[in-house]
C-alpha cells in the first residue's frame, strides 16, 4: 500500500472511531466515569462563612485582628480619574459599628455626629493619607482639593437609612420619594437600596461608611465634613427642610465657607462664616458648590457641626 | 452512488470518464467526505440547539438559530475544505492560471476554416495529449505564505470545533449537569449567603450579590420552563461543566477538534483529493472548453472579417450619395 493511500484510509479510520467514541462516551456507563459531581464542592466554598466578603457581627464580639484593603475609585467634576488604596483594620470598623449600635441617648445631634467622628478615626486617617499621598503626586490647586474629596464622598451609591424601629414607623421596603426603596442595605446602581434599624438616628459612623461604600445625606455630608475639615477647610455640616416635586424632606448637606460658588447660591450664615451648601448624596456635574436648584425651596437651614 | 454531488457539486460525468479502479476509489474519496461533512454539520446544528435551548428555554428560538447558525458554519467550513481542494496537476494548473500563454502554444493556423465536426475532434484530440501528458501528479511547492493562510485555517477550524465541543457536551452530560445545579440551589453554603441580613454586614457583600444571582439563575419560573439543562444562564453551567469534567474536558475537546480537522487535513494532504482524477478530469474539461469557444470566436471573428473585405465601399459611397 502507498504511503499516499495509507494516509487516506487511516485518516478515514481515525474519523469514524473518534466519532463512534464520542457516541459511545454518551451511554450512560460512562457518564460517571468522567463527571465528577464533587469538584463543585470546593467551588461552593467560595461562599462559605469563613471565605465571606462581609464581616458578621456576632453577639461574642471577636475581635478580628484583620486588615483590609479599601480601593477607592472616582472620577471628579473635570472627568479626571483618581484611585486610591488604603488599609483599614477590621477590629476598627468593628468598633466603630458597636459604638454607633450601644450609643444610647443623646442631647444634641452635633455631639453625636462629633463622637461618631472620634469612633472613627483610624480609617478616616487612612483614607485621609491615601488622598493626600495621591494630592501630592497630582499638585492641584486648593479649589480643585475640595473638588476631589467632595466627589470622592458624592460617588458611592445612595442608600435611604432608617433609623430604628422603635422610633420611626418607615421601614423598607417602602415608598418614599416618588422612590419604590428595596429592602436591600448593599450599594445599588439603581440607587434604590435600603437600610433598616440603623440606630441610634438613621446614620451610619464615617468608618462603617468607608467599609459599605454607601450612605444617605447625613452619612456622606458627615464624612465630608470629617475630612474636609482634617484638610483644613471651613466645612460644616448643615441641616434644614428641602421642598422637591415629592413634596417637603428633612435634609443635611455639606457647607464650605471662605470659598466663593461659580454660581449665585444661597447660604447660611453662622459665628462669622457664610457657608455655601454642597449637595453631597450623589455625584452630578450639577451637585457643585453652591447649586441648590434641585430643590424648590429650602428653609431653616442650621449649622450643626462646624 | 454519488454523495458528493449534493454537497460539494460533484459531477458524475467526470468521474466516469476515468478508468475501472480510480473511478471507484473517486467515489468512494468523495463520498466518505460528503459522509464527514453531514456528520460535521450534524453536530454543529444539534449544538447550537442545545445552545438556544439553554438561551432562550425555548424550542422555536433554538431552531431558527441553529438552522442560521449551521447555515453560516456549513459555508465556512465548506469554503475552507474548497480553499484546501487544489490540484496537484502543476502543468494543468500552470494552464489554467495563464490562458494567453496557452492559446499560443497551440500552434493551430487552420481554426478559422474549422467546421464544428472538425473543432470537435480537434479538442478530443487536445484533452486525450493533456490527459498524457498530465497522468502523474506532482506536490505544489512550498512558499512561507501558505504557512500563515494554513495557520488561519487550522485556528478557524479550532474555534469553531470547540464551541461545537461544547455544545455537545452540554447535551451528552446534561443529566449529570442538572442533578449538580440542584445540588448548588441547595447547598447550604448558598442558602447560608443569602440568608445573612444586610444589615449587619459591614463591608459591601459582592459574595451575597453572586449567590443571589445563582439561586436566581437556577429557580425555574412558571412562564419559562427549563428545556435540557436546569440554568438561565449558559455561563453557570459551562462553568460546572467546566469544574465537573476536570481534565476530560480537554480529552473531549481534542476528540472533537480530531473530527473537524480530519477533513480538512484530507483534502490538503491526500493524493486521492489534490492528485485525483476527478479534478484532473475537472480541469482538463475546463481548458478543453475555453479552448472551444476559443476556436469558435476566432473562426467567428474570421468570418465577419472576410465579410468586411468583400464589401465595396466606394460603390456603397457612391449609392449612399446619389
Amino acid at each position: 500500500m502507498s504511503k499516499e493511500r495509507k494516509f487516506f484510509n487511516y485518516s478515514n479510520w481515525v474519523f469514524w472511531v473518534t466519532l463512534g467514541v464520542i457516541i459511545m462516551l454518551s451511554l450512560p456507563h460512562y457518564k460517571d466515569v468522567f463527571f465528577n459531581e464533587k469538584a463543585i464542592y470546593s467551588w461552593l466554598l467560595g461562599f462559605d462563612k469563613s471565605k465571606l466578603d462581609s464581616i458578621r457581627l456576632n453577639n461574642e464580639k471577636k475581635i478580628i485582628n484583620d486588615i483590609r484593603v479599601v480601593k477607592w475609585s472616582w472620577k471628579d467634576y473635570k472627568n479626571n480619574q483618581h484611585s486610591i488604596k488604603f488599609n483599614v483594620n477590621i477590629s476598627d470598623i468593628l468598633s466603630a459599628n458597636d459604638y454607633r449600635k450601644n450609643y444610647g441617648f443623646f442631647f444634641s445631634i452635633k455631639s453625636l455626629y462629633m463622637d461618631f467622628i472620634d469612633a472613627s478615626q483610624a480609617p478616616l486617617d487612612s483614607m485621609l493619607a491615601a488622598m493626600q499621598n495621591d494630592l501630592r503626586d497630582k499638585k492641584i490647586s486648593r479649589i480643585d482639593v475640595l473638588n476631589y474629596v467632595v466627589s470622592a464622598i458624592q460617588t458611592p451609591a445612595y442608600t435611604l437609612i432608617n433609623g430604628p424601629s422603635k422610633f420611626t414607623t418607615e421601614q423598607c421596603p417602602c415608598s418614599k420619594f416618588g422612590i419604590e426603596w428595596l429592602n436591600d442595605c448593599n450599594p445599588r446602581p439603581d440607587g434604590k437600596g435600603c437600610c433598616n434599624n440603623v440606630s441610634p438616628f438613621g446614620v451610619f459612623t464615617p468608618a462603617e461608611f468607608i467599609a459599605k461604600k454607601t450612605g444617605d445625606c447625613d452619612t456622606k455630608s458627615l464624612i465630608a465634613y470629617a475630612l474636609l475639615k482634617k484638610l483644613g477647610f471651613d466645612a460644616a455640616l448643615i441641616a434644614g427642610n428641602v421642598k422637591s416635586s415629592k413634596g417637603y424632606s428633612k435634609h443635611a448637606m455639606l457647607a464650605i465657607a471662605n470659598v466663593q460658588p461659580v454660581i449665585q447660591a444661597k447660604y447660611v450664615t453662622y459665628a462669622g462664616f457664610i457657608y455655601y451648601p454642597w449637595e453631597v448624596t450623589g455625584f452630578d456635574r450639577y451637585n457643585q458648590l453652591g447649586n441648590m436648584n434641585m430643590w424648590d425651596s429650602w428653609e431653616d437651614w442650621e449649622v450643626i457641626c462646624n | 452512488m454519488n454523495l458528493g454531488k449534493y454537497i460539494f457539486g460533484i459531477r458524475e460525468e467526470y468521474i466516469l470518464r476515468l478508468e475501472q479502479q480510480e473511478r471507484e476509489e473517486q467515489f468512494l474519496a468523495y463520498n466518505l467526505l460528503t459522509a464527514m461533512f453531514l456528520v460535521l454539520v450534524l453536530l454543529i446544528f444539534v449544538s447550537t440547539i442545545c445552545y438556544g435551548l439553554i438561551i432562550f428555554q425555548s424550542w422555536l428560538p433554538s431552531i431558527i438559530m441553529a438552522l442560521f447558525f449551521s447555515a453560516i458554519i456549513f459555508v465556512l467550513l465548506l469554503l475552507v475544505l474548497f480553499l484546501n481542494m487544489k490540484s496537484n496537476y502543476s502543468e494543468l494548473t500552470d494552464k489554467m492560471t495563464g490562458f494567453d500563454e496557452y492559446y499560443e502554444s497551440i500552434k493551430e493556423p487552420n481554426f478559422n476554416n474549422f467546421n464544428d465536426e472538425e473543432a470537435l475532434k480537434f479538442i478530443l484530440e487536445h484533452e486525450l495529449k493533456l490527459r498524457l501528458s498530465n497522468e502523474k501528479s506532482e506536490k505544489s511547492t512550498f512558499h512561507i505564505s501558505h504557512l500563515y493562510i494554513t495557520t488561519i485555517k487550522v485556528l478557524l477550524i479550532l474555534l469553531i470545533s470547540f464551541i461545537v465541543a461544547n455544545g455537545i457536551e452540554m447535551l451528552l452530560f446534561h443529566n449529570k449537569i442538572n442533578e449538580t445545579l440542584l445540588a448548588v440551589r441547595n447547598s447550604k453554603q448558598i442558602q447560608f449567603v443569602i440568608s445573612d441580613t444586610a444589615s449587619v454586614a459591614l463591608f459591601r457583600n459582592e459574595n451575597k450579590i453572586t449567590a443571589e444571582w445563582t439561586l436566581n439563575m437556577l429557580t425555574e419560573k412558571p412562564e419559562s420552563p427549563f428545556i435540557l439543562i436546569d440554568s438561565y444562564s449558559f455561563l453557570l453551567s459551562f462553568e460546572i461543566l467546566n469544574l465537573c469534567l476536570g481534565k476530560w474536558k480537554i480529552v473531549f475537546d481534542l476528540l472533537f477538534s480530531i473530527l473537524f480537522l480530519i477533513p480538512f487535513f484530507l483534502v490538503k494532504k491526500s493524493s486521492r483529493y489534490a492528485g485525483g482524477g476527478y479534478l484532473r478530469e475537472l480541469t482538463i474539461s475546463h481548458l478543453s472548453t475555453t479552448l472551444l469557444f476559443r476556436i469558435l470566436a476566432d473562426r467567428k471573428a474570421a468570418s465577419i472579417h472576410k465579410e468586411l473585405q468583400e464589401i465595396d465601399y466606394h460603390l456603397l459611397l457612391k449609392k449612399n450619395t446619389l
